[in-house]
């Protein structure tokens, strides 16, 4: 199942500029809890006109996770999150 | 008969390489969501039981689920198939990396589709002295290492195009095969007619009819028997070349038409709904024109009706189509020709005889489509800054759900330049 969410949200990356991926959120704070990602499952960057928007599907052990990081306010936003069936 | 004696095998080293990325869309979807690996999963267009699977993971696919299966239909195959609605910017990144890993092995390369593309090496090797199969395998770890770890390709080496495509289907998932003259034989003997890139049911009839009933009886085939009995048309002698490995496919294609379909949510006759969706779908027709630097002198509007028969029909107009508002006149005066109370299901609109824009003249008689066209351009520059429909016509209003921009299936031809550009 997926839950819509679409609320900013507090993320900790890591930045490996040896790595394919330079940019990799490691950790999100929502409602008060601490979600730790255990793996990046894809990334892809889009632009809504000239904006970037760098999109991060994440996972941990039980969920997925859709990240949003808008290159021009440099805010995260947690689109959805899903047990990993849709 | 020995085939080789008719006419010699291309007994050039390979050089061309086909890379094909494996049922691309639905392992992308595989690897964005761990939970999904290894399991069947079908990827439709739109999250109806009617949608046709557009994509099928191989897990799938060994449950008898393929492109063509529709969603309800892949459900009694295989009850526990994830279907998922195609993920547009995704499916357009991964062909962005494609093509940029690609372009960096030869200066001659070209994209097939979203997921297949060709790597001529013929003027690159001194950039590349070691084997292909070492560069093959170079390349599907960089698939890795940029698209993630579950991203597999298949790659086939060979002297032509068509062989290399061939070969690059014959070891599914994560195959590596070369095809060059000494294998030919050997490679066709195990094919059936059917796996032979180009051959559909229609030409293996038509093949039958001959006596031609497998590969290798298709290589040993006389020019003259594919040129004036078999394919009646030069397209015989192009067959006897391309399966003995000579080059014939390699020209550039013209876009002769740029289309739009919308299958409806909801089947109606009415008028006033089916201009509101012939607006929008007006708009996005018109922006892969002007993204191309293309105007069209003819339309073909279309409905698969809901009675199961069909209504077509198509003009050539005086002036130029250029913009959303003159396409959108000429495919409502199409439209209003439809048979009274045809309750539409599908609604299709075709522009053809196209040519480059700058070639539009004005009409002493007709509306000022240059001035139109001038604002069409105008907007089109808003929505490239601010982004997609930001400005559009006032009788789009409340549209956003209606046809939404999907990935063009085939052809990367019609990727709109702002969704390439991340």
């Amino acid at each position: 199942m997926t839950y819509q969410v679409n609320q900013l949200v507090d993320v900790v990356t890591a930045c490996m500029q040896a790595s394919s991926h330079k940019l990799v959120p490691k950790i999100m704070y929502w409602h008060q809890r601490t979600y730790s990602f255990t793996r990046l499952g894809f990334y892809h960057p889009t632009s809504r006109g000239q904006r970037m928007i760098h999109v991060f599907d994440m996972a941990d052990e039980t969920h997925t996770f859709r990240l949003e990081f808008d290159a021009e306010s440099l805010l995260w936003q947690l689109k959805y999150i899903s047990d990993g069936e849709p | 008969m020995n085939p080789s004696s008719l006419f010699p095998y291309n007994p050039a080293q390979p050089q061309l390489m086909h890379i094909d990325l494996n049922s691309c869309f639905a392992m992308i979807e595989q690897q964005a969501n761990p939970f999904l690996r290894h399991r069947p999963v079908a990827i439709t267009n739109r999250l109806t039981p009617g949608a046709t699977v557009i994509a099928a993971s191989y897990e799938a696919k060994a449950k008898g689920i393929d492109v063509g299966t529709r969603a309800n239909e892949a459900k009694l195959l295989e009850p526990s198939v994830v279907v998922l609605e195609t993920d547009p910017p995704k499916y357009i990144y991964a062909h962005r990396v494609f093509s940029e890993i690609i372009g960096s092995y030869s200066n001659d390369v070209a994209m097939k589709s979203v997921d297949e593309g060709i790597i001529n090496f013929s003027h690159s090797r001194q950039l590349h002295p070691q084997p292909l199969t070492e560069v093959a395998a170079q390349i599907k770890q960089r698939f890795k290492d940029t698209l993630g770890e579950y991203v597999t390709c298949n790659i086939g080496i060979a002297p032509n195009r068509f062989l290399a495509k061939l070969a690059a289907g014959l070891h599914k998932p994560d195959g590596l095969d070369v095809i060059a003259a000494h294998n030919l034989e050997a490679t066709y003997r195990q094919l059936p007619l059917l796996k032979l890139p180009g051959i559909n049911r229609r030409f293996k009839a038509r093949l039958a009819a001959y006596g031609i009933t497998n590969c290798l009886e298709f290589l040993a085939a006389p020019e003259s028997l594919l040129r004036r009995q078999v394919f009646k048309s030069i397209n015989g002698h192009l067959w006897f070349m391309r399966l003995r490995g000579w080059e014939v496919d390699d020209y550039p294609t013209a876009i002769r038409s740029i289309g739009k379909q919308y299958v409806l949510h909801q089947p109606t006759a009415s008028t006033q709904q089916l201009e509101v969706i012939l607006t929008k779908m007006c708009e996005m027709l018109g922006r892969r024109l002007r993204g191309k630097g293309l105007s069209a002198g003819g339309l073909w509007v279309g409905c698969y009706l809901k009675d199961h028969s069909s209504w077509a029909t198509r003009q050539k107009f005086k002036t130029r189509l250029y913009s959303t508002q003159s396409l959108f006149g000429a495919a409502r005066h199409l439209l209003a020709q439809r048979p009274a109370e045809a309750v539409v299901q599908t609604l299709s609109i075709t522009s053809y005889a196209l040519e480059p824009a700058k070639s539009l003249q004005v009409s002493l008689f007709e509306a000022t489509e240059p001035a139109h066209s001038r604002l069409a351009d105008i907007i089109d520059h808003v929505n490239d800054r601010y982004g997609e429909f930001c400005v559009m016509p006032a009788s789009m209003a409340n549209t956003q759900h209606l046809v939404p921009d999907k990935i063009p299936f085939g052809s990367t031809r019609y990727f709109h330049k702002s969704s390439l550009a991340a």
